[in-house]
């Protein structure tokens, strides 16, 4: 099982099936970060969060799980995902 | 390594250093010394205001008792003077300022009392907060120790685990070798064997094998003819299959 967290929002538990789709879409997000192209991340980030939201099953805040993955929500912007990334090298 | 497992590095870490700074016992401690610090500050503080309390009431007791004495002076010069009226008015008032004072001296007892013990609890409490920050020392002093301890943990972890890459790599590369040699010696059997063409050894086709096997026939039949005329023997019997009708 997989437990994905979006910030200020929830907690998902997806299939380890899923890991592949997962990461392929993660690595389409990071290619538009790095080549910041905000259309492409906004799309990408939507789409992502979309797969996370339908194909996993949201799991109680109360449900105390390490994740694997966080994502941001959809209100984070591109420039405070950099932020947020930056004190870490890619 | 994609965002998702960046931003859950990021966040873990950041979250990490946040309840490692509030899970760190010498901040808490330090913290603690300085509000006991201020408790005894206020504990003095509260001496000094009693102790300027009961000195005003001191010097209020003072001053009525010299009204008092001016009073009764008053009193009697008034008698004297035949003026009753006055006299008794002065000793009205001697009575009054009496009463006040004796109820300054019962305030000037409590404030004595409440003095004596702000005083007791404030040694008390500065006994205690300095006993405190012995402690505390010793113990910041022991989890530094045991931090520097577990860093030196860490990194003696870290480079047997560098050490263990190592020699995974060396085993990686000795098994690389053997492979190599397995192959090397299994490549020699075929081309031995006339399987495998020896590229590096060119003129060494199959014509050029069986024209070698051809010369060396020759050159044996040769020879053995050769020794059957020295020795003489002429027996057919013995002569090998194939010998007797010379080079082929």
């Amino acid at each position: 099982m997989i437990v994905v967290r979006i910030l200020d929002e929830g907690q998902f538990a997806l299939a380890d099936g899923l890991r592949g789709d997962l990461e392929t879409r993660d690595a389409r997000l990071l290619t538009a970060l790095e080549e910041d192209s905000t259309d492409a991340y906004d799309a990408e980030l939507e789409q992502l969060l979309g797969f996370v939201r339908t194909k996993g099953t949201e799991l109680a805040l109360d449900v105390i799980t390490p994740s694997e993955f966080v994502l941001p929500n959809r209100e984070w912007s591109m420039a405070s995902v950099r932020d947020f990334l930056g004190d870490r090298p890619a | 390594m994609g965002l998702m497992q960046r931003a859950s590095f990021v966040f873990k870490a950041k979250a990490s250093k946040a309840l490692d700074k509030a899970e760190d016992p010498r901040e808490t401690l330090d913290y603690s010394y300085q509000r006991q610090m201020e408790m005894l500050q206020q504990v003095r503080r509260g001496v000094a205001d009693v102790a300027t309390s009961k000195k005003r009431v001191e010097l209020q007791a003072t001053q009525l008792e010299q009204s008092i004495a001016k009073l009764e002076g008053q009193a009697r010069d008034a008698m004297t003077a035949g003026r009753e009226d006055l006299a008794r008015t002065a000793l009205e008032r001697k009575k009054a300022a009496q009463l006040q004072l004796q109820s300054l001296d019962d305030q000037q007892q409590q404030l004595q009392a409440e003095q004596d013990k702000l005083i007791l609890a404030e040694q008390r409490l500065t006994a205690k907060v300095e006993a405190f920050r012995t402690q505390k020392e010793t113990i910041k002093a022991q989890y530094t120790a045991a931090e520097a301890q577990a860093k030196i943990g860490e990194a003696v972890s870290g480079i047997s685990e560098e050490m263990g890459d190592v020699g995974m790599a060396m085993q990686r590369a000795q098994d690389k070798v053997s492979t190599m040699q397995a192959r090397a010696g299994a490549v020699d059997e075929l081309l031995d064997s006339g399987a495998l063409q020896d590229l590096s050894a060119p003129g060494t086709d199959s014509i050029d094998r069986e024209l070698a096997q051809i010369s060396a026939k020759s050159s044996v039949d040769a020879e053995f003819e050769a020794l059957k005329k020295e020795i003489g023997t002429g027996s057919e019997a013995t002569a090998p299959e194939g010998t007797t009708g010379g080079a082929a």
